[in-house]
């Protein structure tokens, strides 16, 4: 079994909530990751695009931390943000940029811990002009990194957002932030294409060094697994390129995934043990997943239905055929763009191509299918021997499906309505009560103690100074942290 | 050749069309070979003062390649005009190839429904016309062909792209490079480039030019209206040109 402390480090899920010696210490890179980071730490406006759980802090915070103020020799000086701020959220217009500003100013101070000067107020054109002096002072460029910008759910700030970094761009502040592919707005005043680099974060598993890449995050996060016995047909590499290929090369899910096998009681890690991590998963993490981030979807909370609908007859079809990945015509993804969008990011689904040529004339976009989904789907629900063999070769032709068929005609998009905040800000604590959805969420105790101190709803826990917090029975500034990154999980995406 | 000479200059054939295609190969080599040169030694003054012209030249050499391949008409032209008499070296030449004339194209192309007359159809290489009549078929071809396992991280990119949007992306991914790698070389500056240009951006600005070159490149190879090389299989070269860079 693994270690206590390995446990609670595992729990840890999203990049931006690691200790700095931790984040170090766990993180691994590949080739292409590299790539990635050098795009981030270069010159230039870059957008990084990925679905949840991709990665996308995380090579955000590596990049930043090849930066600190301390190493003279640096290309620049790095400033990885977080946005995660609930006022962000629920602002607009100057008063938007006016918390945005204090963020920024806020994190640049701490950044250059006293080494430095930064003279800012909190207007677009008073940063603008204390981060030029800055570089001046530094004789390097500065790098911006706002992580977790855009959030799926509330579209309004997301233009106001985008103004401050074509703004803040110049020849001396390079802007870089994350995206979630198709649902970020951007605004009428930015050309996503013209103003920056797009930069996908994808994991496909015909890229070089793919199993390598999750063999070493194995080694580095899960010790005690990477030296359990594997059985006859596994090495770890092996194991650990399969299992990022059936998690469609999330590295969250993959972590999900780790844990799960790790508390295995058996004597050695073989294919039962994958099958049952595998079907585990479908059933306390994927499907619990899509309804965690409904209510976090704003105007897209009716689209979550139609998703859902999508994904059954995708793994029916494909559970079927044993088939892991499917063609969908363009004119039916056209239709139910959002629906599909939200399955990938939740990671059920992945594009792997644009358009390819199908059977019965036109084109459609391919779609790798969740590996962990589709055996639940498959007679037996069981990961056989050579179930195992011909998933991990994907040497099939992918299963298609035709504008004119029957599947998937029956799927109809939802009327949205314009400007809807996040239902989940007005959900009670309950909601996040310890369960499937939320593995790590309250325990009954805490929620009682919670509602003592006048604390009901989603909003008001995650607007609880942390004072009010520490002031509760049994809550101390450990329990306090945990909190917040309960309730932080809970809102953003 | 370089594997990624090899897919944008292509084979080299006979005649003047053949004469213009080996001295394109020959430049693009030593200027490839320059650039990785310039990596490897990793000195960041010689890379902020000589990288942006070894990946602008890249990009410049290669469309010109490319545009011999498709339109061979154009560099034909150009050759006559250099080879009259009275090509004058300090006179700008009328017929050069340019980047608003050859590469992006004026203005809003017609669409064909407006029925365009032979003087509104645009030739620029990273045109709507162009897109319309040669590159969409080339890269939908293309991403028919290639095996799933094939083409590394750059093919992974590649393949998110819609056949419709391929000239879109290429046309902005070009102008973008193009003008981050022209800042660079133009001696205005009057403060150190190394700031703007450190080791770490220029390395990155000339994968993007590799990456650009190599993608526009191998389309190319998969166009019927191309000769397919002979020799080479353009995949294998787009694989090396990337693993060289990157």
């Amino acid at each position: 079994m693994p270690s206590t402390n390995a446990e609670e480090t595992n729990l840890v899920l999203a990049a931006e909530d690691f200790e700095p010696e931790e984040f170090k210490k766990l993180h691994r890179f590949s080739a292409n990751d590299e790539r990635v980071i050098a795009k981030l730490i270069a010159h230039g406006p870059v957008l990084l695009q990925g679905s949840r759980g991709s990665g996308k802090s995380a090579l955000m915070r590596e990049a930043a931390d090849r930066l600190p103020v301390s190493k003279a020799d640096a290309p620049a000086l790095g400033v990885y943000i977080s946005l995660r701020h609930m006022p962000l959220l629920r602002s607009a217009g100057d008063v938007y940029q006016r918390i945005l500003c204090e963020l920024l100013i806020d994190r640049v101070y701490r950044v250059l811990d006293g080494k430095l000067t930064f003279d800012a107020t909190p207007t677009l054109t008073s940063v603008q002009g204390g981060l030029t002096d800055l570089a001046r002072a530094l004789k390097k460029r500065v790098v911006l990194m706002f992580d977790d910008a855009a959030h799926i759910g509330r579209e309004a700030s997301l233009a106001d957002f985008f103004d401050v970094f074509r703004t803040l761009s110049s020849s001396v502040v390079s802007c870089k932030a994350t995206i979630y592919p198709g649902v970020t707005n951007f605004g009428n005043r930015f050309d996503v294409y013209n103003d920056a680099t797009v930069v996908d974060v994808v994991r496909d598993e015909d890229q070089p060094g793919f199993s390598k890449l999750f063999a070493d995050v194995v080694v580095a996060r899960f010790p005690d697994l990477s030296e359990k016995p594997f059985a006859a047909d596994l090495r770890l590499e092996e194991f650990a390129g399969f299992v990022g290929k059936a998690v469609l090369g999330n590295m969250r899910s993959f972590i999900f995934a780790c844990n799960n096998i790790a508390a295995t009681e058996e004597r050695s890690i073989g294919l039962p043990v994958l099958g049952k991590c595998f079907l585990e998963m479908t059933t306390n993490f994927y499907w619990p997943l899509i309804d965690e981030v409904k209510p976090k979807l704003g105007k897209y909370v009716p689209v979550v239905d139609p998703a859902k609908q999508i994904a059954e007859t995708l793994l029916a079809e494909c559970g079927r055929l044993q088939n892991t990945s499917a063609i969908v015509h363009r004119d039916i993804v056209t239709r139910l763009a959002k629906a599909f969008e939200i399955l990938e990011y939740v990671g059920f689904i992945s594009r792997r191509e644009s358009s390819k040529a199908m059977k019965s004339g036109g084109r459609g976009s391919r779609y790798a299918i969740n590996l962990c989904m589709l055996l639940e789907s498959v007679t037996g629900t069981r990961l056989t021997s050579e179930l195992y063999q011909k998933w991990k070769a994907s040497r099939d032709e992918p299963i298609q499906i035709h504008s004119k068929g029957v599947l998937l005609a029956d799927v109809a998009m939802p009327e949205l309505a314009e400007n809807t905040e996040p239902e989940i800000l007005n959900d009670s604590i309950e909601t996040i009560r310890k369960s499937p959805a939320y593995p790590y969420g309250l325990g009954d105790r805490m929620i009682e103690r919670l509602h003592g101190a006048n604390i009901h709803t989603i909003r008001d826990l995650y607007g609880a100074p942390e004072a009010q917090l520490d002031d509760i029975p049994y809550v101390g500034e450990v329990r306090v942290k945990q909190l917040k990154n309960i309730v932080a999980q809970a809102i953003w995406l | 050749m370089h594997p990624l000479t090899t897919m944008v200059v292509g084979d080299v054939g006979k005649g003047a069309i053949g004469e213009i295609s080996a001295h394109l190969a020959a430049t693009l080599d030593r200027i490839l070979d320059k650039t990785l040169e310039l990596k490897k030694a990793g000195d960041p003054s010689d890379l902020a003062l000589f990288g942006p012209f070894l990946g602008r030249a890249t990009i410049e050499m290669s469309l010109i390649a490319i545009t011999a391949r498709f339109d061979p008409f154009r560099i034909l032209a150009i050759r006559k005009s250099q080879l009259a008499p009275t090509f004058d070296v300090t006179e700008r030449n009328p017929v050069a190839f340019s980047w608003v004339n050859d590469v992006l194209g004026e203005g809003k192309p017609k669409d064909w429904d407006q029925k365009p007359s032979l003087k509104d159809i645009q030739r620029a290489i990273l045109c709507k016309h162009f897109n319309d009549v040669f590159w969409e078929e080339a890269f939908t071809i293309l991403l028919d062909s290639v095996p799933v396992s094939r083409g590394a991280n750059w093919m992974t990119a590649l393949k998110r792209i819609d056949p419709e949007g391929f000239t879109f992306f290429m046309r902005t991914t070009a102008n973008r490079v193009y003008a981050e790698l022209s800042k660079g070389i133009h001696t205005e500056f009057v403060i150190p480039a190394a700031a703007q240009y450190d080791p770490v951006t220029v390395g990155d600005l000339l994968s993007r030019a590799w990456e650009l070159a190599a993608a526009l490149g191998i389309t190319t190879c998969y166009s019927p209206v191309v000769r397919s090389l002979l020799a080479s299989d353009p995949l294998e070269c787009y694989e090396q040109a990337q693993e060289e860079i990157d």
